[in-house]
């Protein structure tokens, strides 16, 4: 992925692919059994997805192109605007399920594709996030849609 | 009826409990139990799901780097926790249709145990 495509729009482009992922199945023969494969296979891919795009985005030769002499050698490329960015973004998911109260499914969906080029500490301060408001009674599962 | 019919009749009975009993095994389907005092949850997928209230639920969302659990008792209490580490996604991926799950948190929402019982014990999901 080009470094000029902002992190914002991938995540965009992807969460609308979530939604075209995940659209109900048509067919009225199919089984409550079958819909929930084919769901699972979709999400499958979509992860698959999510993981290639996430590797590309964070990869070293995409986000430290122009590396000087006073560089510090950093185990990782997390101070980059463009990193901030993609955390900006997961924290805005979580920020509209606080401002709602609801939580549901694609909302795990996509805060786990905005996520997934984070890395670990960020990933859990989100995540904590969500957990603590569920936990504390200021985040409800939509329960058509609830997880797991 | 005579003599010998009513114990034919009766050795059948007691062969089709028997058989009824050798064919049902022993069972057990928790329904969702949560405990906020110690952050615990536990229960059975399949006992959740065929419960009548259309409230409980149970499990874990298993991704490439987190995995999420949700239980909801028939309250309506919903807990959750998330996880990175590797044995406890691990755990979560033995999950199936007949598990009992059980799970523990901090109060930072992390997981701090995921435990996974499959058993013949429990009877499996039944649609609808």
């Amino acid at each position: 992925m080009s470094r000029s495509v902002p992190a914002a729009v991938v995540v965009a482009a992807l969460t609308i692919a979530a939604a075209v992922y995940l659209r109900p199945v048509n067919g009225a023969e199919d089984s409550g059994r079958e819909r929930h494969e084919q769901l699972l296979q979709r999400l499958d891919e979509l992860e698959s997805r999510v993981i290639a795009v996430a590797a590309i985005r964070v990869s070293p030769t995409t986000t430290r192109e122009r590396p000087t002499s006073t560089e510090a050698v950093a185990p990782s490329p997390v101070a980059t605007p463009q990193r901030d960015e993609v955390r900006r973004a997961a924290n805005e998911i979580v920020d509209r399920g606080l401002v709602s109260a609801r939580w549901s499914r694609l909302d795990m969906i996509q805060l786990g594709i905005a996520t997934a080029g984070l890395d670990e500490v960020e990933r859990t301060e989100i995540y904590s996030r969500v957990a603590m408001a569920i936990n504390e009674d200021r985040l409800r599962l939509d329960s058509d849609t609830a997880g797991p | 009826m005579s003599r010998s019919g009513r114990r034919w009749a009766g050795t059948v009975a007691v062969g089709i409990l028997a058989t009824a009993s050798v064919m049902a095994g022993n069972r057990f389907a928790p329904v969702v139990f949560i405990d906020d005092g110690v952050r615990f949850a536990s229960g059975s997928l399949g006992g959740a799901h065929n419960t009548a209230d259309r409230v409980q639920l149970i499990g874990c969302t298993v991704g490439p780097f987190i995995t999420n659990c949700v239980a909801r008792n028939s309250a309506g209490l919903t807990r959750s926790c998330f996880t990175s580490d590797t044995v406890l996604i691990a755990n979560a991926r033995a999950i199936n249709g007949s598990s009992i799950l059980s799970f523990s948190w901090n109060a930072n929402g992390q997981c701090t145990g995921i435990t996974v019982e499959n058993t013949s014990r429990v009877p499996p999901k039944v649609l609808p």
